[in-house]
């Protein structure tokens, strides 16, 4: 059975990735089943758009990455929070939370 | 290639792309482990777990390549990417290669050249010490026609001592000597100066020291310091040079000192200066106008309040002096704007024409460009389907239009360098040893800068229109034609554009060319080809004596006269245009001046054969004559200007005059045509030519410069001539030596130099023009090849295919030349301090230029005409 499935907003992944990882350090193939799991498996980000974001979201200093080994004891690249990350995330998130309450007040006007 | 190969293997190993991707593999490797995992812990088998992981992966070469652009890494490997390809697209098309080097070369080296003039003379720094603060004092005497004139000893002393904007002022007074001794005797160009007048410059000795203050009076001022030129060229280098003594007039003078390499001052190759030692009674003369006054403002000061403080000075002393100083003022000019004044407004308009040149040449590669992003529709097309973004294809055609714009910068600096001898006639000649034309740092960050601007400025364009190429389209019409109205309406505009400048500019030329004609031809009457100038200045300490000078004159001329080929000869004070000075105030008999008025008149002595050797028609009365002697009455001949401010509505004749109270009367017995001596584009001055041998004692305006009519080529005489002065003197010097003709030609140097440019520059504008023409109308022909097929078929005739392309051709010309006309009405406005006699919007030189332009570009719109009416009806169908 496939479960049903929401589509990821443009510019929501960088938000979810930073929530994801705000938890604490993960690896690439770990932040997707970490969004999975949060969503209820209602949400797949794809490899292919993942690795990306993670490098762009590098290079504006809201995560910085390190080879470290994974609990399997395989070498793996982490992923941490920095401050500037978290608060990009708060701000994220609010103004996520805004657009919301805005949509459900249009759709409940109707 | 092998070095490029090489140099981008450098840069990658430096960028560490190596290091960056196998970090990204690394990290997409565990990822794929993980997932395969996951897949095989869900029941899969594990070859189908670890597909379906890499296919979860999508495209792993596309993911490397974004996630290490991503991270910073790809700009410059693609950017060595867009160049080598961009340099194997330019190798493969030779001949557009080559012309649009050639073009972009041309233009930018024009530009660079003329960059490097305006560089060197207006923007680069003199080598003195601080020359900002160095400034030039003149006396303003407009009243008889020299706005900065050479001041008197005595106003010069008033200024020094009075003064409170300078830390020092100097003097200088021009000289020359015979240096004679071991060698030729040969005539130096010098100057006396004050002792503080090298420190004030700022300028030490290469050897040895200036002068002191003691050294700087009578009698003990038999001390020289000499040029580095002259200690090379007539002493071989001596490095015992200071202390040497050497015979200046036939007076012993040591050697204190030697200047270094390229030290000027002044306007002409000065190679000795001499203490200016005046003694107080030369020092006391307020009526004898010879020197130049050097200053240093103090720190805080402007030119403009020491300009302030020297007139109000200067306007006490014409108080205190109603007889010496009468109608004086004073004027402070900074020594840059001294020497670089007249050049400024050539320069900028050269600068605007190189622009235009540019422009031009960057809308004619822009135009090709246009044509050739057209042509490679398909391939453009097949890259955008392949996955190459807008921004990329944009970037791809731009890094080679860019490598274009820099291999033309490259060409054209090579063009700029050779240009330069010719160039440096533009600058003044005061000027011209205190600067040097080089390619200098500025002159590499403008060309650098320029050629780069030229590339993005033709190469934009053509990008953004290629990379709007509707694929579809493009793919389906196989890349043949499929030209938007965009794009054919750009290729337009940038043709009537060439075209517009193009008629500025040769309407620029073409006034230029006006003006010189006209310069030249107030001399015609002269024929100044064939007449020889020799100067031989004699020396007061030899020729003191009037007896002795008039022996020297009837000896030379009477030997010069007797050689073959030889029409006529005399003697005079100076020739026109070589000394634009030398003026005596006069009194005219029965005469009361108004308040502020001054008579002053040229004061030439001359043998009575001068007007004859010049060719100066006499209008009225007689010329003077051999009966004109001592004991002769004094008279004077004068010439139309003198008799027009003197004697409006009256003849002169029979009138007198006098040089002072203490001299007799004068009677006038001829008036003489006016001949422009102060200059080609001056108003002629008052000017009286006095019988040598009536001048009296007096030793200033005595004739020196020999003016002999020859029947043939004046050159062959110059050895007779030689002969002729040794015979008389064997210790007499030549200087000067030259035709009319070319010192004619030095009064207007400057002018055709800039004419010469301008005439160039327009006639490459032209020539660029017309080719835009003839390639828009060929591209023309060749898209509508069917259409006019078609039209053919239905029986339209060769002469209506003619008039369909010869009408667009035309239309875009008349488009041209009318905003052309326009831009030429706003523009040759900058020129006007250049042109003489010649309106800057002269109705026939715009209307003679605008008809040129349009028969040039006519032609060029003949031969794809022509090409269009031998289209083949049926070949034209079937090639569809």
């Amino acid at each position: 059975m496939k479960k049903e499935k929401a589509d990821l907003l443009q510019g929501t992944l960088d938000m979810l990735i930073l929530k994801a990882v705000s938890l604490g350090p993960l690896h690439g193939y770990g932040i997707i089943q970490r969004i999975r799991q949060m969503s209820g498996e209602m949400l797949t980000v794809e490899q292919g758009s993942l690795y990306p974001a993670l490098y762009r979201i590098e290079q504006k200093g809201w995560l910085t990455s390190d080879w470290d080994v994974n609990e399997t004891g395989r070498k793996a690249k982490f992923y941490t929070l920095t401050k500037a990350g978290r608060k990009q995330l708060g701000e994220e998130e609010a103004s996520w939370d805004r657009l919301a309450l805005a949509i459900s007040k249009v759709r409940q006007a109707t | 290639m092998r070095l490029l190969k090489l140099f981008s293997a450098r840069l990658r190993a430096l960028l560490g792309r190596e290091a960056v991707i196998r970090d990204i593999d690394e990290e997409m490797r565990l990822h794929v482990e993980l997932e395969t995992e996951a897949n095989v812990a869900r029941g899969m088998r594990p070859e189908e777990a670890r597909r379906a992981a890499l296919r979860s992966f999508g495209n792993f070469d596309s993911l490397r390549d974004t996630a290490y652009e991503v991270r910073g890494g790809g700009m410059m490997e693609t950017l060595l990417q867009d160049v080598r390809f961009g340099a194997r697209v330019l190798a493969r098309h030779k001949g557009f290669t080559a012309v649009a080097v050639l073009t972009l070369a041309l233009g930018i080296g024009a530009n660079t050249a003329i960059f490097s003039l305006v560089n060197a003379v207006l923007l680069r720094p003199l080598k003195y010490r601080d020359p900002d603060h160095l400034v030039m004092v003149w006396e303003d005497m407009t009243a008889i026609g020299f706005p900065r004139d050479t001041p008197a000893p005595a106003n010069f002393a008033d200024w020094k001592a009075q003064n409170r904007s300078f830390e020092d002022m100097a003097a200088l007074g021009m000289r020359s000597y015979d240096l004679t001794g071991d060698g030729e005797p040969e005539r130096l160009s010098a100057f006396g100066v004050t002792a503080n007048f090298f420190p004030l410059l700022g300028v030490a000795p290469q050897a040895g020291r200036t002068f002191t203050p003691e050294e700087d009076a009578p009698g003990s001022d038999k001390v020289a310091v000499i040029s580095h030129g002259l200690w090379q060229r007539r002493f071989g280098g001596d490095p015992q040079i200071v202390g040497r003594d050497v015979l200046l007039n036939g007076d012993k003078h040591t050697v204190v000192g030697v200047m270094p390499q390229g030290f000027q001052f002044g306007w002409a190759g000065v190679e000795v200066w001499t203490p200016l030692a005046l003694t107080p009674e030369l020092a006391a003369e307020r009526n004898n106008h010879y020197l130049s006054v050097v200053a240093r403002l103090k720190p805080g000061v402007t030119p403009e309040q020491a300009d302030a403080d020297i007139k109000a000075i200067t306007a006490r002393i014409s108080a205190a002096y109603p007889d010496e100083a009468r109608a004086l003022s004073s004027v402070v000019v900074p020594l840059h704007e001294q020497l670089a004044g007249d050049v400024r407004r050539p320069l900028t308009m050269l600068l605007v024409a190189v622009g235009f040149v540019l422009l031009i040449a960057c809308a004619n590669v822009g135009g090709v460009l246009l044509t050739r992003a057209a042509a490679r529709g398909r391939e453009i097309a097949v890259r955008s389907a392949l996955g190459a973004s807008r921004r990329r294809i944009v970037r791809q055609l731009l890094t080679e239009s860019v490598l274009l714009g820099a291999a033309g910068g490259l060409l054209g600096s090579l063009l700029a360098v050779w240009a330069f001898a010719f160039l440096r006639r533009l600058i003044p000649a005061g000027l011209r040893e205190m600067t040097e034309l080089r390619l200098d740092a500025g002159v590499f960050l403008f060309t650098l800068a320029l050629s780069l601007l030229a590339g993005v400025a033709f190469g934009l364009a053509p990008a953004l229109q290629a990379s709007k190429t509707d694929l579809n389209e493009a793919l389906k019409q196989g890349g043949r034609s499929g030209v938007g109205t965009g794009q054919r309406r750009l290729r337009n505009s940038l043709v009537v554009a060439q075209v517009a400048l193009s008629l500025v500019l040769l309407v620029g030329a073409g006034l230029l060319i006006r003006t010189l004609y006209r310069l030249r031809g107030q001399y015609s009457d002269l024929r100044p080809e064939s007449v020889l100038t020799v100067r031989t200045q004699l020396a007061v300490n030899r020729y003191g004596e009037h007896a002795r000078r008039v022996a020297f004159y009837e000896g030379v001329l009477a030997r010069v006269k007797s050689l073959p080929g030889v029409e006529a000869a005399a003697y005079t004070t100076a020739v026109p245009l070589v000394w634009k000075g030398g003026g005596s105030g006069l009194t005219i008999e029965g005469r009361q001046l108004a308040p502020g008025e001054v008579v002053n008149a040229n004061h030439r002595q001359v043998t009575p054969d001068y007007f004859r050797a010049l060719g100066v028609a006499v209008k009225q009365g007689r010329p003077l004559s051999e009966q004109d002697d001592e004991g002769a009455p004094p008279v004077a001949v004068i010439n139309e200007a003198m008799a027009r401010a003197y004697w409006p509505g009256e003849s002169p004749l029979g009138k007198r005059f006098n040089l002072g109270e203490e001299t007799p009367w004068r009677t006038v017995v001829g008036v003489v045509a006016d001949v422009r001596q102060m200059g080609a584009d001056a108003p002629v001055k008052a000017e009286m030519y006095l019988p040598y041998r009536q001048a009296g004692p007096h030793y200033f305006f005595a004739p020196r410069d020999l003016v002999v009519r020859a029947k043939a080529a004046p050159s062959d005489l110059v050895p007779g001539v030689r002969r002729a002065v040794h015979e008389v003197d064997p210790q007499q010097p030549l200087s000067a030596v030259s035709t009319l003709d070319e010192v004619l030609g030095r009064e207007t140097a400057q002018r055709q130099t800039g004419m010469t440019l301008l005439t160039a520059f327009a006639a490459l504008a032209l020539l660029l023009a017309a080719l835009g023409i003839y390639g828009v109308l060929s591209y023309f022909v060749v898209q509508h090849t069917r259409e006019i097929g078609v039209r053919m078929a239905l029986g339209a005739r060769a002469g209506d295919v003619l008039r369909l392309v010869v009408v667009k051709g035309m239309g875009l010309t008349l488009a041209g030349v009318g905003l052309g006309l326009v831009g030429a009405l706003a523009l040759t406005r900058l020129m006007r301090s250049l042109l003489f006699e010649v309106k800057a919007t002269d109705p026939l030189t715009f209307a003679a230029l605008a008809l040129l332009l349009t028969l040039v570009a006519l032609a060029a719109c003949l031969i794809p005409a022509r090409r269009a009416m031998k289209i083949d009806p049926m070949e034209a169908l079937r090639h569809e």
